[in-house]
């Protein structure tokens, strides 16, 4: 795994790519996007349905050719040097399909083994140890249609990892698989993560983007929003803390809201939360509670779901 | 592992899929024997009747076994219909991204047509001949089966070649392996002999497939000469080998453009 290359991992530099559907105007799904992913990296890419995740995903994994704009992955141009960059990366689409369902687990990888070139007894070593890691050893001489969807999601990482890549692109792997699924999945991440692969995962979880990724790229409307650790975009949110507390009397939320510095107060449900937009108005806050006799009091920082319903607004959640 | 043996491992996997899709998923051997076998027993059978009708038993000979050696040619046009599978599978794009080019494994997923036709055509051949007085050349049994392989391979690769368009336009799958058999049966000298046609006509009939591979089987039938049969059959390879040429050279590049224009990633399920 890795190579002579020690420049990042993915650099995207104004890529934009557009789609001409018959009779109707023209699609543009990435409108300029530049970024970049550091050699070891797990990078998220966050967005609503139709943001271009999934396309900046295939132009990256060389199936499209983008319109204008260049990407390069280990330093090879995806346009110009697809076939030197195919052997590098592997690929998860998101949903059930990209299987063969009428084969066993152990022919489909079998088969991908023989794509990417290897020679047949390494080929069935490496496929028993995939399937062994992705605990489908007991099923793996089952046909696939009868899979759950967990099962094929890990069926699916086996065969992104057939040949070892250094580089991963997971486009939503977790989407639609039950608690456990999803937690087995990124489970399985986070370990080849610490096997220093570069990951460029899509996801529309935040939990699983804050618990994974070292940086996190909104996009939406084919544009980035912001890159950032999952923490510093909280703070692009909101650069101070906020102090949310239990059983808040009228009296008291009305003392509060007076208070200089205090952005906000609202209602959360049977708490309430504080915002506040200056320096050292949190303890002054707190001996406030106190003193009205609040002692169920916490002080926290914005989650990223927040930010990116902040950022991308609630146009995304209809997913 | 070398460039070749590559080759064939991904050649017999992509066969074994095609096969599981296709006739492993519809037939039983009972249903293979009673819906596919019987009708295109039938099928040949029929043809053989309407020479009977003309009234000459050269005409009975040329209806039959013409149309006993379409059978195992038509049979190759399901490669051109099997790259939808891989579109209702989810797998082209990933077919597209990988190593190997996916024209291997796109060849791979008809396969198994090949011995479907080929033994549908001889069985066919075998029981419908001696029904009509038609001599079967036993003795050069092994020239037949390796010259009704050569037809059904050299047409198998046309049918490549055309199942590159049919993957930037999946909707038109059936209308061009139908429209190819059609102008196949019409034009190689299935049903009717190419002497009656148009020189221009004649002239197309040369690079198609069949035309010289069903002419040489005519002449196994007839007790031509070795060197008359395998002038034709080196030319039914040669025509073969141009349309395998052919498709590499066009598969990359519309492969290229359902990249650019995006078609490669759209389903058909």
């Amino acid at each position: 795994m890795g190579g002579p290359w020690s420049g990042p991992a993915v650099v995207v530099e104004d890529l934009v790519r557009t789609f001409q559907p018959k009779k109707r105007p023209e699609v543009v799904a990435l409108q300029g996007v530049s970024l970049r992913v550091d050699e070891g990296e797990v990078h998220g890419l966050l967005g609503p349905n139709g943001a271009g995740k999934t396309t900046l995903v295939k132009i990256l994994a060389t199936i499209l050719l983008p319109t204008s704009g260049s990407a390069t992955v280990l330093g090879r141009d995806v346009a110009a040097e697809a076939t030197s960059v195919r052997p590098l990366i592997g690929i998860v689409l998101g949903g059930d399909r990209g299987l063969y369902n009428r084969l066993t687990a152990r022919q489909n990888l079998r088969y991908w083994a023989a794509l990417h070139k290897l020679e047949p007894g390494a080929g069935r070593r490496r496929v028993d140890a995939l399937l062994e890691r992705m605990g489908l050893t007991k099923r793996a001489d089952d046909r696939v249609q009868t899979y759950s969807r967990g099962m094929r999601q890990r069926l699916h990482l086996a065969r992104a990892l057939m040949h070892d890549p250094p580089v991963l692109f997971l486009d939503e792997p977790t989407t639609g698989l039950d608690p456990l699924a999803a937690r087995e999945l990124r489970a399985i991440v986070g370990e080849l993560a610490g096997e220093r692969r570069t990951i460029f995962l899509t996801t529309h979880d935040m939990a699983e983007a804050e618990a994974l990724c070292q940086r996190v790229t909104l996009i939406d409307r084919g544009r980035i929003l912001a890159t950032e650790t999952p923490r510093a975009l909280s703070e692009m949110l909101s650069r101070y803390e906020r102090v949310e507390c239990d059983g808040a009397t009228d009296e008291v939320v009305a003392d509060l809201s007076a208070l200089r510095g205090v952005s906000s107060v609202s209602a959360l449900g049977l708490s309430t939360r504080i915002e506040v937009d200056s320096d050292g108005v949190v303890p002054e806050v707190m001996r406030r509670l106190v003193a009205a006799g609040v002692t169920s009091v916490r002080v926290t920082r914005p989650t990223l779901e927040e930010v990116y319903l902040d950022l991308v607004g609630r146009r995304g959640m209809d997913v | 592992m070398s460039r070749l043996g590559h080759m064939l491992r991904v050649l017999g996997w992509a066969a074994l899929v095609g096969f599981r899709d296709t006739l492993g998923a519809v037939y039983t051997v009972q249903s293979w024997v009673l819906g596919l076998f019987v009708r295109m027993v039938a099928q040949v059978a029929f043809f053989a009747s309407l020479g009977q009708l003309l009234g000459r038993q050269a005409d009975v000979e040329f209806l039959l076994i013409g149309n006993a050696i379409m059978v195992s040619t038509s049979s190759s046009f399901t490669v051109t219909v099997a790259t939808v599978g891989e579109r209702d599978a989810g797998t082209l794009p990933l077919l597209v991204a990988s190593p190997t080019s996916p024209l291997v494994a796109l060849m791979g997923r008809g396969a198994s047509f090949v011995p479907n036709g080929l033994i549908t055509s001889l069985g066919a051949l075998a029981i419908v001949a001696p029904l009509y007085d038609v001599s079967l050349p036993w003795a050069r049994l092994p020239a037949l089966l390796a010259l009704l392989t050569l037809v059904t391979v050299s047409t198998y690769m046309t049918a490549t070649f055309l199942a590159g368009f049919v993957l930037r336009s999946p909707g038109t799958r059936r209308t061009v392996s139908n429209v190819a058999r059609l102008v196949m049966m019409a034009f190689c000298g299935v049903s009717v002999p190419l002497s009656v046609y148009p020189e221009v006509v004649r002239a197309v009939a040369q690079v198609l497939p069949l035309t010289h591979g069903l002419k040489a089987i005519r002449e196994l039938f007839a007790g031509a000469g070795a060197s008359d049969i395998l002038g034709d059959a080196g030319l039914e390879a040669l025509v073969g080998g141009g349309w395998l040429l052919l498709s590499l050279a066009t598969f990359r590049w519309l492969a290229d453009a359902g990249r650019r224009d995006g078609s490669i990633v759209f389903s058909t399920a």
